[in-house]
């Protein structure tokens, strides 16, 4: 297990420099679409 | 000292000349077999006992039994094996008493234990040779205490209080020791002093986590202050409300691969705004579409003052190449006019992936803390002394 999450750990941290360097969004939640107007009470009840 | 023997389990006192019976068996209907017969010899702890005596043993209050083996050496003297819901221990009576504190705790040595069971228990059932006068009936006060794979145990009669420190032993190694060749009876729960092996590991995965969190803010330190965070293009443009289109100039997004934040500004008030459209790569025709809205509002209600939304809205747009690209976009709004503007950065800094990568390794480590505390919250559910429960329990 310990050495599982070494290499997974560190794995991790090799696509975080990836990312750094490339802009990448490792996830992506909204894409690049986005949002239509709510309008108010969307957040405020 | 005494025998009990195996074929009409009476006990005998061998001191006495007349080899005086001590009591017939109380109960010679209810017998129990040894797992490891009586003159069976096997290597244990790298020394080579043999088993001399086996007796249980009943927790008054529960009625729970336990079996113990009673192994003699003659350089080594007398040891014990504890066999307790199909888990064993190795018993090694010792002279040293433990400083017994306030908050249940034993101390031996620099090794601080956890009063886990505390009860009068009876002999049950006796068969074979022991060192003292035992019979069945007899009883004493008994009292646990933990620190996995290590137990202190007390034992108190009207006479003394003897101590015994144990450990648990994997029952692989009793069967291999004493070369049972039955499988022996299977685990259940996990036992008072067996180490847990997701508890063994914590402190190393914990430990880890700590490294590799540490690696992750200093890559993501690294990361913000390296981005160039270029503005690439940004204006202002009129909006005299409804429905209209915008096409911007051409901007260079300069770095071979690279993000880009998308910002829009609108001073609405109790309104929205909104954008949809696309980046448009020049050279390639390569579309990115997107959509947007700028709402702001406030107001005041019986909760007191309320506000929500923003007067900006941005997106980010990850991995984009390097070239000449434009915004082309629709607008409208909810009656708002006036202007709203548009910035463009290239290379933004971004924390997002510093947290993905956050929860990633956190993953393991959240696992092996949960694994190894339903051990321990299985272990202390035998126990009336669980620091798990509340006193409500």
């Amino acid at each position: 297990m310990t050495r599982f999450y070494v290499i997974s750990s560190a794995a991790v941290c090799a696509v975080f420099i990836y990312a750094s360097l490339t802009g990448w969004k490792i996830i992506d939640l909204d894409g690049t679409g986005g949002s239509k107007p709510a309008g108010p009470g969307h957040y405020h009840k | 000292m005494t025998a009990v023997c195996d074929s009409c389990l009476s006990t005998i006192d061998v001191t006495d000349n007349n080899y005086r019976i001590l009591t017939q068996y109380f109960a010679k209907t209810r017998t129990f077999t040894p797992i490891i017969p009586l003159g069976t010899r096997g290597e244990l702890m790298g020394r080579r006992w043999e088993v001399i005596g086996f007796l249980v043993r009943m927790d008054l209050a529960s009625s729970f039994t336990w079996e113990e083996y009673l192994l003699f050496n003659p350089y080594y003297g007398y040891r014990w094996l504890t066999h307790n819901a199909a888990h064993w221990s190795f018993v090694t009576p010792i002279k040293e008493k433990p400083t017994i504190r306030y908050d249940r705790r034993a101390i031996l040595g620099s090794e601080a234990y956890r009063l886990f069971y505390n009860g009068r228990v009876e002999v049950l059932y006796v068969l074979g040779e022991f060192y003292w006068k035992v019979k069945g009936g007899t009883q004493v006060d008994m009292a646990d205490y933990i620190s996995p794979p290590k137990m202190l145990s007390s034992e108190k009669d009207e006479n003394e209080v003897t101590w015994s420190l144990s450990e648990y032993v994997e029952p692989d190694v009793i069967r291999k020791a004493f070369k049972i060749k039955e499988d022996l009876p299977r685990r259940y729960g996990i036992g008072a002093n067996q180490p847990s092996k997701w508890g063994a590991i914590l402190g190393q995965i914990g430990r880890l986590w700590v490294i590799f969190f540490l690696i992750l803010t200093f890559l993501e330190i690294c990361h913000v202050v390296g981005a160039s965070n270029k503005t690439v293009f940004s204006a202002t443009y009129p909006y005299p409300g409804g429905k209209t289109s915008v096409v911007t100039p051409v901007f260079t997004a300069e770095k071979k691969l690279a993000n880009l934040r998308i910002t829009f500004t609108a001073p609405v008030d109790n309104n929205w705004f909104y954008a949809a459209g696309e980046l448009v790569n020049k050279d390639t025709g390569e579309i990115y579409p997107f959509e947007r809205t700028v709402e702001y509002y406030h107001g005041v209600d019986s909760d007191g003052a309320w506000s929500e939304g923003g007067q900006s809205s941005q997106l980010l747009i990850g991995s984009l190449p390097e070239g000449r690209y434009y915004l082309n976009f629709d607008t409208d709004s909810g009656g708002y006019s006036g202007t709203f503007g548009v910035t463009v950065r290239r290379d933004v800094p971004t924390f997002a992936n510093y947290f993905w990568c956050l929860l990633a390794i956190s993953i393991v480590p959240a696992v092996v803390w949960w694994r190894s505390r339903s051990d321990e919250v299985g272990r202390w559910s035998q126990s009336d002394y669980s620091p798990y429960q509340s006193s409500d329990d």
